[in-house]
């Protein structure tokens, strides 16, 4: 069969898409295949960068090649035959993923990638001379699925597409490359894909003016055939001022906005020291300037007027998905530099702070051509989001709403401002359930909640009145902090209600099965960057982590119970498994000894606190006070003497612990891969990331034959697929003679049972302490964390409460005195320096006030 | 880490390949004395054992070979180096049991018609013909070029285990011919149970794992035990196998000096690949790369013709379990089917998973997790010579316990003696039982015993005969 | 004396529990030797076979 499929497949290509190529440019094709990448440079002058491949030609020249084949088909010799017939053998297998059929080039082996012609998938050998290139590239055009050591996987898909697009890339110039780099001529239904998806991406924009949004192109049929859409017709808005245009009465036109030259802070452009790097890197990356669009690329402008119409707020929403579903994704671009309505920001970053390689590629997809894309940057946890955001912040300079999704992120997200910009206290502002500020002056920075913003009952005369001031101004960046975890109606509140010109989703893990994308895409933009794991970790901006998942054989009388449990204590019983117990005690030993620093999660709090007291170390959960949390956390980060902490789900997120080089995990919540992700991000920005050798450690541990295997499993897929290998640990070296080893006996082991069998079945939720404030995102801090989310927010747990009093389990408990008590025994004088530093902290400030005033 | 996890295997695995002795030496072993003198009479085949020897008993040999008395044992045990004993005992047991040397009243000397006629096949006197005759050129029928002699020996050799590899997977392969398929039913490669379609055993799907020059030995020390059921003159064929393995690829030689038994080989040897011949009545033939590697150490099949791959690694496994494969040859890829899950072929990879099921699918078939590896580790890419291990650990340790998971239970049928009147009693009958070898499980507290099936008749005679003599 | 025909399973702890809890919906387990012993009625091994890999594969996540 898989001969049937040869030539014609391409014979059909467009003869005619280039009408105005004459004849002689047939002569190129020819060349083609010594002009890509590896070939020697001097070649490459031969051929001007615009060189696209001549369909035609080639398909020409395969038919003739397979013509020639069929004519020899008699003299092949007994062993092609044979080949073939066994070929048709084997074809069976793929069923109909078999291209055996497609044609390698002659000169396949010097390039780096493969594509299949049936689903989009591209397969890249990592270890190909110009891979780098490659993989700059293909993140730019596609979705990174696999990226381990050898051959790496992406999937070109409509929204990497439309990404492409948006970042400047055009349909010829990704078919091009594309073709470059492929072992296989591109087939052709991949060619008509990438048309299909590119031809009206980016034709379209949608411009906030004057606090009015309207969408805008310079190709008016576009606009047309939008405007015979009910949905868009509906949301239009008819304005009188619009008349006075010069195509008429059905747009309003203006000049095309104009480029210029654009410098991010704290690049490395920005100096004079840098350019040279970057000129000679990007002589390396000749052939892909042009393409990827690192340096000022530019949408087609073939028409210096542009036509617009106005749409109504309340649909923008609507407006912007429609658009996507006709194929015409409305691109959102700032040109704040132009922008003279909104007021200037004057921020700017730090002389100190010095942004990373990467953060700067992340930003240069963002302004690549001089304005603010909106779109969305993905970075492996600890890669410095944070600053990614900042420094776009200061590359707008205009009012900017930070919004986050738990009020502990809201005032981390100021004291970063604080600390890596020269932003003052006057111009930043937060608007908590707490505390409901306004930045002084025209413009400012404001730093919210998603739910303080998209909450829309019950609000407070106070809050009322913040929301006016939010609603009533145009913002010029709108930055959104883990846009994951956000359900779509929220955002959909948000972006309808908050005017922004430009905006910036980041996030970690965008897990493809959330069907997130889809949403993302057109609320807030395609995605502009996402970083790959192993290739930061080798280059030491995160830590090297050995992952491991250690099997912990249930106790026959655990087991028993647990094969006759059905409700949810099930869990219970595979987190206070005795053998668990013991792995976690003597892996909290083996590093302690080896001077790491421990965090040992547990989203189940009953077995937090039993672990915890049992073993005699701190831990915090989501009922631990705001002072005893800070005692703990300190101890934690400058006592020698604490070297491991048990913490809660509130340690996914909220609490950044750079000390911290091993974590293990006793129990979890169900099958979330975002969360495995998160929590090994606790470690990915170790303090000792860059001491020769050093490693991060990272397990995971598992009771055997129980519901914990396959939601394990489950969990790694996205780590493994960015690399990480998961080692399986059956039995520990030496635990058995380990001394003081818990729960050794029968006895203790049945006793241990019997606190379990009496706890309540609500002790077996994970994550249930963390109650989430006025203000906090629901899918963020409460038990719903990972799974679906449900819209409104503040989801009361209020089941938790009892078992946060350990009132049940007092037998069991008080046998384990808290190490948070003694803790507090011995924090009465450090506190009393805590507060004498923050005195000096004051005086400070006052004093740089003070001399600012008198410099100026 | 704290890891209980025993260190690679790689290298280990590697080095135990590489240490085995040659498989057609064992089975010489065997022959008696006279067998192996008369074989001795052939230079080719004394230069073609020779070849088979490692480094240690190659080294001893030529030492001895131009001595004309024998040397004592210590002046030869002087030369070696005390830590090294064991592989030089080795050596010298395993050519004394091959009665290439002799060790009498402590002096060592070579089998003297070994000596003679190795010598000879090394000087290149004589004109004795053991090492085929060769044919005058003929310019109308000139002999088949190396290309294509190569093409004949893969097909051939391709269509065998392709044929083997396909069986019940409902594909309708080409079938060798009769003799090849006895042959790999004789040898227990494949099953003939289920009436006229031969189906593939376990023995046969790990067969399908070893490399081709194992393979092609493991195939013709079976067609050796055959030729001794024929009762066929073994010296004849083994000096036939030798005195092709000597020839030279490309020419041609004559069938006429060949003996009765040797003429009768040639159809075999046709199906076999090993030799070429233009029509089955021609008084030529050519000897493939298959016969003419047969004893060194260079790739016994063509590595041109699409088969490159075969012989420097083409498989890269991930850490995701990913496997891509870079071959376009169907057979490779039906073998990798064996266990790996594939998804996509592409016209020169081939790109799959492995995955729990994939690989139980390859244990239930009676290949084991140390095959699988072993397989992958030998056919690994270059590029992931890079790493040591040379395979992801976490890969080959899932592919291990996933084995394990499959030992979980053991059973076995047989009856549970218990209730027993006295001690006394249970240990009289329970020492009976291990006598027979048949206790599974005993337990002196709960008095009783599970023996196995087997023994139950045994037993229960052994008690009848107890209870009514005690009456 | 007694002799009972049987099927002696040898496995590991957390099987012989599984074993266990299936014996209580259907009895076959003729008698519990010790943590890693047991034997069972003849007739009832594939059953009991096939029943414990269903309850083993719950616990595994596969792929695809």
């Amino acid at each position: 069969m898989s001969y049937k499929r040869p030539a014609e497949g391409y014979s059909r290509s467009q003869p005619s898409k280039r009408p105005r190529r004459d004849e002689d440019e047939y002569m190129e094709i020819q060349d083609e295949d010594d002009v890509i990448p590896p070939s020697p440079p001097e070649d490459n002058s031969l051929v001007p960068k615009s060189a696209t491949i001549n369909f035609s030609a080639l398909t020409r020249k395969l038919a003739e090649a397979k013509r020639t084949e069929d004519f020899n088909a008699p003299d092949m010799s007994a062993l092609e035959i044979h080949r073939m017939h066994q070929s048709k053998l084997v074809s069976h297998i793929f069923m109909d993923q078999d291209f055996s059929f497609m044609h390698l080039k002659p000169d396949h082996a010097s390039r780096p990638l493969w594509i299949s012609p049936e689903d989009g998938l591209i397969i890249l050998e990592a270890f190909s001379p110009i891979a780098e290139q490659a993989q700059d590239f293909l993140t730019a055009i596609s979705e990174p699925v696999s990226r381990p050591a050898f051959i790496h996987e992406y999937k070109l898909t409509s929204y990497s597409l439309y990404a492409a697009v948006s970042v400047g890339l055009q349909t010829e110039d990704i078919i091009e490359v594309l073709n470059r780099l492929s072992k296989v001529p591109v087939p052709e239904p991949i060619i008509s894909h990438i048309r299909k998806c590119t031809e009206t991406y980016g034709k379209v924009k949608l411009v906030l003016k004057h606090n009015k949004y309207f969408v805008e192109s310079s190709h008016p049929e576009l606009l047309q055939k939008l405007l015979r859409d009910p949905t868009i017709q509906d949301a239009r808005v008819i304005s009188i001022q619009a008349d006075n245009s010069i195509k008429g009465n059905t747009f309003t036109t203006s000049k095309a906005p104009a480029k210029g030259n654009l410098i991010i802070p704290g690049t490395s452009k920005e100096g004079d020291k840098g350019s040279d790097v970057a000129k000679g890197r990007n002589n390396d990356a000749d052939l892909f300037t042009s393409v990827v669009g690192v340096e000022g690329d530019e949408i087609e402008e073939d028409d210096d007027n542009v036509h617009s119409f106005e749409i109504n707020d309340a649909k923008i929403d609507d407006v912007k998905k429609r658009c996507n579903e006709l194929n015409c994704p409305m691109l959102e671009e700032y040109d704040f530099r132009n922008d003279t309505v909104n007021a200037n920001l004057d921020i700017d970053l730090k002389p100190a702070t010095v942004i990373r390689p990467y953060q700067e590629t992340s930003l240069s997809k963002m302004f690549g051509n001089g304005r603010a894309r909106s779109g969305i940057i993905v970075l492996p946890c600890g890669a410095g989001k944070t600053l990614v955001g900042i420094t776009a912040a200061c590359t707008i300079k205009k009012s900017c709403l930070v919004l986050c999704t738990s009020s502990v992120s809201v005032y981390q997200w100021r004291a970063q401002f604080l600390q890596w910009s020269n932003i003052t206290d006057r111009q930043i502002a937060v608007f908590t359930a707490d505390q409901k500020e306004k930045f002084a002056g025209d413009s400012g920075i404001v730093v919210s909640t998603y739910s303080m913003v998209a909450n829309t009952h019950n609000r407070s005369h106070e809050s009322k009145k913040m929301m006016e001031f939010l609603t009533s101004r145009e913002w010029g960046f709108l930055l959104l902090d883990e846009v994951h975890v956000v359900p779509a109606a929220m955002f959909r509140r948000v972006v309808t209600t908050i005017k922004a010109h430009s905006k910036l989703g980041l996030t970690a893990t965008l897990v493809r099965e959330d069907d997130k994308i889809a949403d993302l895409n057109y609320m807030i933009g395609p995605k502009l960057y996402e970083a790959n794991w192993m290739d930061l970790a080798a280059k030491g901006h995160i830590a090297n982590v050995q992952c491991a998942e250690v099997w912990c054989s249930m106790t026959p009388e655990f087991y028993h119970e647990y094969l006759r449990e059905q409700s949810r204590k099930r869990a219970l019983l595979y987190c206070m498994n005795p053998n668990k117990f013991q792995a976690c005690q003597y892996l909290i030993n083996y590093h302690e000894e080896r001077g790491d620093k421990i965090i040992v999660f547990s989203d189940n709090v009953f077995a937090l606190e039993a672990y915890a007291k049992k073993l005699g170390k701190p831990y915090i959960h989501g009922g631990t006070g705001q002072t005893e949390r800070m005692r703990v956390l300190q101890h934690f980060q400058h006592d020698p003497a604490v070297s491991t902490i048990f913490l809660s789900k509130v340690g996914d997120t909220s609490i950044d612990l750079p000390e911290a080089t091993c974590l293990i995990q006793i129990s979890s919540h169900f099958g979330s891969r975002r969360q495995e992700a998160q929590r090994l991000g606790r470690i990915l920005r170790a303090k000792r990331r860059n001491d020769e050798g050093f490693n991060a450690f990272f397990y995971s541990l598992v009771s055997k034959d129980t519901q914990e295997m396959f939601y394990s499993t489950k969990r790694q897929q996205f780590l493994i697929d960015q690399g990480y290998a998961f080692k399986v640990i059956t039995s520990l070296d030496g635990q058995q003679d380990f001394p003081n080893l818990v729960y050794r006996t029968r006895e203790e082991q049945i006793e241990l049972l019997q606190s379990v069998l009496i706890a309540n079945e609500a002790d077996a939720e994970p994550g249930s302490d963390v109650r989430a404030s006025e203000g906090d995102l629901a899918g963020t801090i409460t038990s719903k964390d990972f799974g679906p989310t449900r819209f409104p927010a503040a989801q009361r747990t209020t089941s938790s409460l009892t078992s946060l009093s350990g009132a049940q389990h007092m037998s069991y408990i008080e046998q384990n005195k808290s190490m948070n008590k003694t803790l507090a025994k011995s924090a009465a004088g450090s506190i009393n320096r805590h507060k004498l530093f923050q005195k000096r902290d004051k005086e400070k400030i006052a004093a740089r006030k003070e001399a600012k005033k008198t410099a100026q | 880490m704290p890891s209980a996890h025993p260190d690679n295997v790689d290298d280990k695995t590697l080095a135990l390949i590489a240490n085995r002795p040659h498989a057609l030496l064992p089975f010489l072993q065997l022959q008696s004395a006279t067998s192996l003198s008369r074989l001795y009479q052939s230079p080719s085949s004394c230069l073609s054992i020779f070849r088979l020897l490692d480094a240690v008993e190659r080294q001893l040999t030529m030492n001895l070979l131009w001595l004309d008395s024998a040397i004592s044992l210590s002046t030869m045990g002087a030369w070696i180096v005390q830590e090294k004993k064991k592989m030089y005992d080795e050596a010298l047991d395993m050519l004394s049991r091959l009665h290439i040397l002799h060790v009498q009243a402590g002096k060592l000397s070579l089998n003297a018609t070994f000596k003679a006629s190795l010598r000879h096949a090394i000087t290149g006197g004589g004109t004795t013909g053991s090492f085929g005759v060769p044919a005058e050129r003929d310019e109308k029928r000139p002999p088949m070029g190396i290309e294509g002699l190569d093409g004949y020996a893969l097909e051939r050799w391709e269509t065998i285990l392709h044929f083997m590899v396909s069986s019940g997977t409902g594909q309708n392969p080409t079938r060798p011919s009769q003799g090849v398929l006895y042959l790999l039913q004789r040898s227990g490669l494949m099953s003939n149970n289920h009436g006229s379609v031969p189906q593939i055993t376990s023995t046969g799907f790990q067969f399908l794992l070893h490399p081709p020059h194992a393979q092609l030995w493991d195939l013709l020390l079976q067609y050796l035990h055959m030729a001794e059921e024929r009762q066929m003159d073994l010296v004849e064929v083994l000096t036939f196998f030798f005195m092709l393995s000597t020839m030279e690829l490309g020419k041609e030689y004559l069938t006429e000096n060949l003996s009765q038994t040797q003429k009768a080989m040639l159809d075999d040897l046709r199906d076999y690949g090993l030799i070429w011949q233009r029509k089955a009545s021609s008084r030529r033939f050519s000897p493939t790369r298959l016969a003419t590697t047969l004893t060194s150490s260079s790739p016994s099949l063509p590595t041109s013709v699409g088969a490159s791959s075969s012989q420097q690694g083409f498989i890269v496994l991930e850490t995701n379990y990913r496997v891509y494969a870079y071959t376009d040859n169907p057979l490779q890829t039906a073998v990798l089917n064996l266990f790996v899950s594939l998804k996509y072929r592409f016209p020169n990879l081939v790109v799959g998973s492995i995955t729990r099921d994939s690989v139980r699918r390859a244990l239930n078939n009676g290949i084991s997790a140390e095959q699988i590896i072993s397989y992958l580790v030998t056919h690994a890419h270059p590029q992931m010579r890079k790493f040591n291990p040379l395979i992801p650990v976490t890969v080959q340790d899932q592919i291990r316990l996933w084995e394990l998971e499959k030992e979980r239970l053991k059973s076995e049928e047989g009856y549970l003696y218990t209730a027993f009147a006295s001690q006394a009693d249970y240990e009289f009958v329970l020492n009976y039982a291990k006598q027979l070898d048949v206790v599974l499980w005993e337990n002196t507290a709960k008095r009783c015993f599970f023996g196995s099936i087997e023994g139950h008749s045994n037993i229960r005679n052994f008690i009848e005969r107890r209870t009514s003599g005690a009456d | 004396m007694r002799a009972i025909k049987g099927v002696l399973f040898t496995c590991d702890a957390a099987v012989k529990q599984i074993l266990l809890t299936m014996n209580e919906q259907q009895s076959f387990i003729i008698e519990d030797l010790d943590d890693n012993h047991l034997v069972i009625k003849a007739d009832d091994e594939f059953r009991v076979r096939r029943q414990l890999e269903t309850e083993l594969e719950k616990n595994t996540y596969s792929l695809e």
